[in-house]
Formats: structure tokens, sequence, C-alpha cells
């Protein structure tokens, strides 16, 4: 059976959803394609970290989305466990073949979204290997799902930037733009409930971006100690005395004295998701050397009809995906009315 | 509707309370107390009414269990537990009751008003600080122009006054009603570094745009040159035209190029990959606390020598440079169009509110837009893209929602004083006199109710006088 859509939004995330929305309400027929079984993609897996002030982290309008969701229906037809497998060009509109079915779209839109850096591949950092080295995400998601009750064992806390960002050797020499601000807002929640714990920051330079950059500024001076250069290694003592089990070690051992943690968090950046990359390759969009889809301005990609949003395109947080999903589907809405006449 | 009532102990009068249905209006609610609450806290509660004395239920308390139950915070609301009552109709009510009442006669737990759609004129002004640059704003009009946007430039002398959701614009000649201002007020760049009076005196200290212009016309061959950017704020623009420049220096004119600063800013497109071009061509980066840095010039008045202390190992350096070129960070001036708006009341245009309902850009002042003229072309173009949306999505402004008790009315005028969007004016003749708000203008603030001494106005659904209770609801978005 062939069916035919006005616009395929590939990926169910907050701004594959907030762009159906706004196309679904100018009344135009959306299909969105997700590939896992779930709708929402990263950031809906994330939870609110207001301790007793707001941090502006953006989680309550992906909140708002969901009730969005339950209250007006979902923005047009979804399609979920569905990959997309080949796409081609048909006139002036694509032809969208998937493992079950194929379809008919005048516009593509990819919001493929972005997916935290998996911190294994930085072995020397001990993720995966050593108990209490944990990653920046992990920390989240369990401070939404336990509210971080397990932490309260941790006296000493380091807290590890830009791990697999800003490298240019494994080719991510971009800033990922949110992780500084994540790893701020899990230290001042952490040092919220447990106002004992001694936390340490390694990073490079604070990049602090959005509404609360102040606030988060001043989580910086005063709730956290900083220190300006990043361990090359993590290593778990074990034997001597159980306390403070993980050892970091820095470049040149004369002038560090030794670092030693109960737990260390990662803060790992942002790469584009296996998705982003997959369609990108299939849709043989240009990309730039990092992997993310090249974005020509306002959302237009190499290829006419294909547009791009969101964390698909460079790293982003909450707002800026809402924000970028208005420019977007403003795009498509121009250039959908000079198709027509 | 599913409502949750969380309470320090159990209380057989909320108990009864839920029970009766005819109250209730058959709604799903349910009490909990506090040592229940892990267990049925989580879920997806339209509205969660916290309702105690206890001192376990203090702020602090509550957001925590926001945060661990995944409750959002604006559809929390705490009320005393007091015997006091407070008149409603024909009976005496509890002020949670009060506010229970007006959630359940809604739908989605909003109080039920008649919203109205009001359409903004399509018209859009822009106005700009006299000394601000002319070609910055004309590129600002002519690219809202291509997006279709009814746009001209305030000239002369002109005055404001707010008319609803539009604006009238009136200048010597004629009478405009505009849907929505632009602002564009003047950037300063601002270096505040002390220099001494001698080290300004060599004439080897130049700022960053002069020193574009320089390197135009000279050659700065084998020269020792320092960038200094002593604000960790400084925008990414001039961050960008640091690392471009320095990169230039080293590769044309093989110059020794070192950037003394707080912190460097590399969180936007590109700007990463242009760091490290410029790190690879030779520049040096150093951190360091620049106002304890010490300048002091060379006898020949050639060169300037400054000792810092770096912040990553804390050595002291001295080092001798021919050239220093000073960062500013630019700084938004305030341009106050509060003489030009034909009202008596205080306007902070210059405060981004933190409420991201709100299209962007957007100012403490409803339809009021606020852009840097330094702005890049992407945030020019959102600002466009978000103005249509504003002018096309229509404003939503609710009937009745606040009401002022003429018994209750003292007349002492503080509502009117306090407004922040001038939504309060005073109607009736006389003896009958009252402050009346203008529904069109309200924005729900809550804060006349908050402050009002007598108590006499109330924000349907929220009582009076407490202020914790009363947030902004309705900021754009849609009606059901």
């Amino acid at each position: 059976m062939q069916l035919s859509h006005d616009i395929v939004v590939i990926g169910s995330g907050v701004s594959g959803l907030s762009v159906a929305r706004g196309l679904y309400n100018q009344g135009l027929d959306v299909l969105v394609v997700e590939r896992n079984d779930t709708v929402g993609g990263t950031a809906w897996s994330l939870g609110c970290k207001a301790t007793h002030e707001c941090l502006s982290c953006g989680i309550c309008r992906v909140v708002e989305q969901k009730r969005e969701l339950e209250s007006q229906g979902f923005p047009g037809t979804l399609k979920k466990n569905t990959g997309i497998s080949t796409v081609e060009r048909e006139g002036n509109g694509f032809f969208i073949k998937t493992e079950k079915e194929e379809f008919r779209a005048r516009c593509i839109v990819v919001a493929t979204g972005i997916e935290p850096y998996p911190a294994e591949q930085a072995a020397n950092l001990g993720f995966g290997t050593y108990p209490g080295v944990f990653s920046g995400i992990d920390l989240e998601r369990e401070l939404n799902e336990k509210g971080l009750e397990a932490c309260a064992a941790f006296e000493r806390v380091a807290f590890i930037q830009c791990v697999g960002s800003r490298s240019f050797k494994e080719k991510r020499g971009y800033c990922s733009q949110v992780c500084c601000c994540y790893a701020l807002r899990l230290c001042e929640n952490l040092k919220y409930r447990f106002p004992e714990m001694q936390i340490d920051m390694y990073y490079m330079d604070l990049q602090l971006l959005g509404e609360k950059k102040d606030t988060l500024k001043r989580i910086a001076r005063e709730r956290v100690e900083l220190f300006r250069h990043l361990p090359f290694r993590i290593e778990r003592v074990d034997g001597e005395d159980e306390i403070s089990p993980l050892l970091l070690r820095f470049e040149d051992p004369e002038k560090v004295t030794r670092s030693r943690y109960d737990a260390v968090v990662l803060s790992v950046g942002m790469i584009p998701s296996s998705g982003t990359r997959d369609i990108a390759r299939k849709l043989q969009l240009t990309q730039d050397t990092n992997g993310f889809i090249k974005n020509l301005g306002g959302g237009k990609t190499s290829a006419p009809g294909i547009f791009v949003t969101g964390g698909a395109w460079g790293p982003t947080d909450v707002q800026g995906c809402l924000r970028d999903a208005a420019v977007t589907s403003e795009t498509i809405l121009v250039s959908l009315r000079e198709g027509k006449t | 509707m599913r409502a949750l009532i969380m309470t320090h102990h159990e209380v057989p009068l909320l108990e009864r309370w839920c029970r009766d249905k005819e109250r209730t209006r058959n709604a799903d609610i349910r009490i909990c107390s506090e040592k229940q609450l892990s267990t049925q806290g989580r879920g997806a509660w339209d509205v969660v009414v916290v309702v105690g004395g206890s001192l376990s239920l203090t702020r602090e308390n509550v957001s925590e269990s926001c945060a661990r139950f995944g409750w959002n915070p604006l559809r929390v609301f705490t009320f005393p537990l007091d015997e006091s009552l407070i008149p409603r109709g024909d009976t005496w009510l509890p002020r949670w009751e009060i506010f229970f009442q007006g959630v359940l006669a809604a739908k989605n737990g909003v109080p039920d008003v008649k919203a109205h759609r009001l359409t903004p004129s399509s018209k859009v002004k822009v106005i700009s600080h006299p000394d601000t640059e002319r070609k910055e704003v004309e590129d600002i009009i002519t690219g809202m122009r291509q997006k279709k946007l009814d746009v001209s430039l305030a000239d002369g002398d002109w005055r404001i006054i707010r008319e609803g959701v539009n604006y009238r614009f009136i200048t010597s000649d004629r009478e405009e009603i505009v849907g929505a201002i632009v602002i564009v007020p003047q950037v300063e760049e601002r270096f505040f570094l002390h220099v001494p009076d001698q080290i300004i005196d060599t004439r080897r200290l130049v700022t960053l745009h002069e020193f574009s212009d320089k390197m135009k016309r000279y050659n700065f061959r084998r020269q020792r040159i320092a960038f200094l950017v002593p604000s960790p704020t400084t925008p990414p623009r001039q961050w960008e035209q640091v690392f471009s420049l320095s990169e230039k220096l080293c590769k044309r004119d093989c110059a020794q190029v070192m950037v003394l600063c707080a912190e460097t800013v590399v969180a936007g497109e590109g700007l990463e990959e242009s760091y490290r071009r410029s790190r690879q061509a030779g520049t040096l980066y150093e951190k360091t606390d620049l106002t304890r840095a010490v300048f002091q010039e060379t006898i020949d008045m050639r060169g300037i020598q400054v000792s810092f202390r770096t912040e990553r190992d804390g050595v002291e350096q001295t080092l001798l440079f021919d050239w220093l070129i000073s960062v500013p960070e630019q700084v938004i001036q305030p341009f106050d169009i509060s003489n030009r708006f034909e009202s008596d009341k205080i306007l902070t245009p210059f405060s981004r509110p933190a409420n991201s309902n709100l299209p962007p850009y957007s100012i403490h002042c409803q339809g009021m837009f606020l852009i840097s003229p330094f702005s890049t072309l992407a945030e020019r173009d959102e600002l466009a893209s978000g103005l249509q949306k504003y002018l096309a999505d229509c404003v939503i402004a609710e009937e009745g929602r606040v009401e002022v008790d003429e018994e209750k009315c003292i007349l002492c005028l503080t509502c009117m004083r306090t407004c922040p969007w001038g939504a309060v004016d005073v109607e009736g003749k006389l003896k009958r006199r009252k402050a009346r708000v203008n529904w069109q203008i309200c924005r729900l603030c809550g804060l006349c109710a908050s402050s009002c001494p007598a108590e006499a106005i109330t924000i349907a659904g929220f009582p009076a006088g407490n202020g914790d209770t009363v947030s902004v609801i309705s900021c754009g978005g849609e009606v059901s």
C-alpha cells in the first residue's frame, strides 16, 4: 500500500515532535517515523533539576510536551519501530521505503538528534571497569528515577568535564555546549541534598550559556572547587585504605598532589546519534567534520526538500531545540508556499 | 481530573470533603500523608495541593518532593490549614477549598474563565537609540522585510500609548497602531580593566576595532602582541575576531601572539575549530586574573611589560610586548523609553524574563522585543520568525479573572503603582470609585493581589494576599 504525506519527520525527540506539532497545526499531513519503540528521545529520559530554585534546565518544557501529547493527541500519525531503508527523489517529492511499507512525501525533516558520548570509549577513565565512575547522563537518569539517594555514601566527588568533546584526536573538535551546564546543575543538586559532600571539578573552560548563566556561575564559584586540568587516567587503589579508592592521575606528577575520590562523574559530551549518521549517509546530506548534518541557514540542508532541526545539526539543549524547531517549521512553510505558486 | 492533596497527618475534614461527590464533582482526588508519599506520590497529577501547618512542610521540602516525584512545580499549590474562613457566596470556606472550587470548575485544572484571542496589529515599529549604528538597524529592518513583516523605523519625536494588545505610536504629524515594537538599544563596548595613564600615553594599547583596521595597513612582522580579554563574558563574536586575527598575525607576520584572558569561549558554531587553528598557528593562550596584572612601560616607550600570575600553576611571569590589544565586552546601555511611554508606571525594558513560553527576545512588556545591534544573522532570523508567530498567534487574555471587591477597595492606588503592565486604573464616580483591572492588558502576575492592603483583589481560583500561590499561568500558548 502506498500512502502520501506532506511531511515526514524522522525522529520523535523533542525537536521532531515540536516541528510536527507546528506543521500539524498549520493543517499539514505529518508522519513521524521513530526507529525505537518509545517516543521522546534523549530529553524525555531526563528529569527536572530544580533545587529550591529553578535552574532552568528546560525539562519542564518536555513535561509540558508530554501533557500536550496526552491532551491534544499526537500531531499527525506516528510509526514506531520503523527504520528508513531507502529514499529516492521522485519529481518534486520523495519516495521512501521502510522495511515494511513504502510511502511518498513532499518534504523530509531530519530530527534524529544527539546522543551522549559512550563513556566506555574513553578507556583510560575507567568507566565500566571501576565501580564509582559514572557518566553524567547516568547520574541524571538516577536523579530522575531514584533521587540520588545512592550518592549519600560519597564524601569526595570529582566531576571531569569535556569527556568526548573538544578533542581533535577523536575528531570531535567542538564544544558540546550542554555539559558544563548540566554538570553544574548536578553539582548543585548533590550539594543541596548532601551539604557535607566535597565536589571538585576538573575542566578546560567553563562554557555557560542560557538564561541562568549567572546562577550557574555562582554555583561554580561558591559550591565547587575548580581545577583547570584534566586527568589522563583514573586508577583504583585497593587494599591500603578503603576510603576514597579512586585516584586521578595528571600529566605532570611533580606538582599535583594525589587526588582521591569516592566517586568520579564524567561529564560526557554530545555526539551525533547513530540515527543522524545513518540518515545523513542514506540521504546523502553534507556533513561537517564532526558528523553533524550541515545546516545552510533556517534548517535547509544541501539537498532541497530535506530539512534538519535540533540536535541533528549541532549539539544543543532543550530550549535550543524548541527555538530551532520554530525556525525550521517556519522555513518549511515558506518553502512549501513558494513551491505551490 | 486527578488531584493529590498532601497533608501532614490524617485530617477528617479533608477526608469528609473528598467523599462528598457533589462538592468534588466526581474528580479523582486522593489524600496522602507524608509517610504514604513515597508509595503514592508518583503519578500524573493535574494538580497537587499541599495543605498543612507542620514544620516539615517547608518550601524546600515541597520542592524536593517535586523533584522526587516529577510534579510540575507550577502545578503545586501550598495552603495553610488554618481555621480562618473566607466568605464565598453564601458560605464561608477555607482557602484551599476556594482554590479547589476554582480548579474543579474547569476542565484541565485551569479555572473557568472566558478567554479571548486578541489579534495584534500586523505592523511592527523599530525604535533605536539615536547613537546606535544606523547601518545595523537598517540591516535588521531589511532582514525583517524579507520575512514579509510590515516594519518601519521610528523617526523624530515619538510617544507610545498602550492600547490593549497594541501600541498607539504617536509622532508629531501622525498616529499609527502597531502590534509589536522592536527596540534596538545602543551597545557600548566597555573595557573595564584599569590601565595606568602612562601605558595609554605610549599609544601601544589599541582596541580590537582599531587594531583590525591597522592590520590592513601595517605589517606587524616579528612583533610581540598580546590580546587582553579581562571579562569572562566576552561575547563569542569578539572571540571569533580574536581567533582569526591571532591566526593571521602568526601566519602572515610571524608575530608572537599571546592571549591573556579569564576564560576562552568556544561554545558556538565553528568556534572550537577556529580556536584550534589559532593555537596551531602558534598563538599562546594563558588564563589569568587580569585585574591583578601589573603593566609597566619600557623606558623608550616602545614596549609594555606585563606581569601576571598564571592561573594553572601560579607562576609569576613578566613578558615584554610591543602591542596590547584590548578586547572589550559589549554592554547593553540603558535606553530609557519610560518618558516616551504615556503612563506613570516603572518600565524595566532590559531584563529578560525567565519564562521560556514567551517568544524569543521578548522583554518584560508584552509585545516589545529587544535585539542587540551586534546580533548575528541567525539571531535576527529567530527574532523575525518569533515576531511572525506572535503577530499571527494572537494574545490570549482572560476576562473576569481578576476581580476587585467594591466593598473592600480603599482606593489607596497601591495596585496602580505596583502593576508592571499598567493594567489597573480607577473607574466609577465620586464615592463609587474603585480600582479596575483591564483584562486585555493584565498578565495575571498576581502582584496587585498580593500587595493589596485591603485584600480587595482576587485572582479567580487563588486566594488574596498570598503571593506564594500566585504564578503566571497564561503567557501565550493554546486555549483548549
